[in-house]
């Protein structure tokens, strides 16, 4: 299947990181098989490490750790594959969170990965991504609204008030924004380097 | 230690069910586990799951992992509980923080049913070739480039886990310290890094042999296997439907039998 990628900027614009990133579909196989590896990364990072030492820590209110990887390699996904393969990556993790116990609220990946893709893909095509302030400007709305379905899932999980759920879930946010801003950037301008998304 | 235990074949009546049967199985155990709130109820849910697990032959140190990992994050769950729960009955001070005996009942319940989801869940994908779960999402309509993507995400989760372990490796034989938790979560950039970037080499390499093997070049593919109920997987589903009939109708007419 040919694959359209016309992203050339006009004279003095910045090139994208990617040279996908003005589409919103991808539906090579490299696009799709990436899509899956990079969500079987996730779970492993997540899943094995970080999503446990957060459950220890909050008992899976929220997530200071594992949403930083969460939104690095969900925005590493729809930056260099677009969609479908950022909601398979974000739906490949959310099934293997369910099946490894990670932490009590996991089915409601299911619901915040299939929307976080979407806004990053959008958000994407108007930005170079070159830039740390673009991951930064990239990732407020994505977490924003991608992890707001987990303030329902906590709520009811754990009996919580409302204002806690929302406390919960801020923190959550701002952590995730913070781990993934430098992230999310470091390991792009790698990938852009090294080739091995083109 | 692994995240997840995989498939492995045994020859067992459960591993010989159509994968349509162990989905159904799945189904009736999250509802029983989701709309029963009676912790008794919840415990032998759990009894159950475990007695599948016996039934099929899969020893219980498959689950030992997993169900070993959850008992810390049960007993924070519990805890929390006992804390967000204030009631006339104080359990417990510890300087400010004040703990109720009146969450107990609800963190036992919330960590109980947890337990039900996540190893009725991880039993069903121990059970489940992922050549017949591919199989299985062809017959509901689902294109094959699609469908065999979840067997793929099945098949490559036992090699990139060694993979991150070669990681560690390499980066411990340069000099990085990364035995325990808190140096792993320390040093996690120089681990993810190399992670990231092999991984998607080797989604390259897979993407290229798939291709090569004509991956996506007509509309339809054949298979050498094919899925089709057997008179056992008739029996068992129609065991199951009826479970849950009574199940409906009880939690209907008596639903303070399990509240």
């Amino acid at each position: 299947m040919s694959v359209k990628s016309g992203t050339i900027a006009a004279v003095g614009e910045e090139q994208p990181l990617s040279r996908h990133q003005l589409q919103i579909f991808r539906f090579d196989a490299k696009a799709l098989v990436a899509g899956v590896i990079l969500g079987v990364v996730m779970t492993i990072i997540n899943a094995g490490i970080l999503e446990r030492v957060d459950t220890a820590l909050t008992g899976g209110t929220w997530f200071p750790l594992a949403g930083g990887t969460h939104s690095t390699l969900s925005v590493i996904s729809g930056l260099f594959f677009r969609l479908p393969a950022g909601w398979i990556t974000g739906e490949t993790n959310a099934l293997f969170a369910v099946i490894t116990g990670s932490t009590p609220v996991s089915w409601a990946f299911l619901i915040n990965n299939a929307i976080y893709p979407v806004i990053v893909v959008l958000v994407s095509r108007v930005l170079s991504m070159r830039k740390w302030y673009h991951f930064a400007v990239l990732l407020a709305p994505a977490i924003l609204i991608g992890y707001a379905p987990m303030i329902p899932a906590t709520y009811s999980v754990f009996h919580l008030t409302w204002g806690l759920a929302f406390k919960f879930q801020l923190l959550t946010d701002v952590a995730a924004f913070v781990i993934a801003t430098v992230l999310a950037y470091l390991i792009a301008q790698a990938i852009a380097r090294s080739r091995v998304a083109d | 230690m692994p995240v997840l235990s995989t498939y492995a074949y045994r020859d067992s009546f459960v591993f010989r069910l159509d994968p349509r049967v162990k989905i159904a199985w799945l189904a009736v155990m999250l509802l029983l586990s989701i709309t029963t709130s009676r912790p008794a109820l919840l415990a032998g849910y759990l009894l159950l799951i475990l007695a599948a697990a016996a039934v099929a032959g899969v020893p219980f140190i498959h689950l030992w992992p997993t169900a070993r990992a959850m008992l810390s994050v049960a007993a924070v769950i519990i805890f929390i509980q006992l804390f967000l729960h204030p009631g006339p009955h104080p359990l417990l001070q510890v300087g400010g923080i004040r703990l109720y005996r009146e969450g107990f009942p609800i963190g036992l319940e919330v960590a109980l049913r947890i337990y039900c989801i996540v190893l009725a869940s991880l039993l069903t994908f121990i059970w489940m070739d992922p050549t017949a779960l591919t199989l299985l999402l062809l017959k509901t309509g689902l294109n094959y480039r699609y469908a065999m993507l979840v067997g793929l995400s099945l098949r490559t989760f036992p090699l990139l886990e060694r993979e991150l372990g070669k990681i560690y490796d390499s980066q411990q034989a340069r000099g990085m310290e990364l035995r325990g938790t808190l140096r792993k979560l320390i040093r996690l950039f120089p681990v993810m890094m190399p992670f990231v970037l092999r991984a998607l080499r080797r989604a390259n390499e897979i993407a290229v042999s798939m291709e090569l093997r004509g991956f996506g070049y007509r509309k339809e593919r054949t298979w050498q296997r094919t899925i089709a109920l057997g008179s056992w997987d008739r029996i068992v589903l129609t065991g199951l439907a009826v479970a849950t009939v009574a199940y409906a109708g009880l939690r209907l007419t008596e639903p303070r039998w399990f509240v």
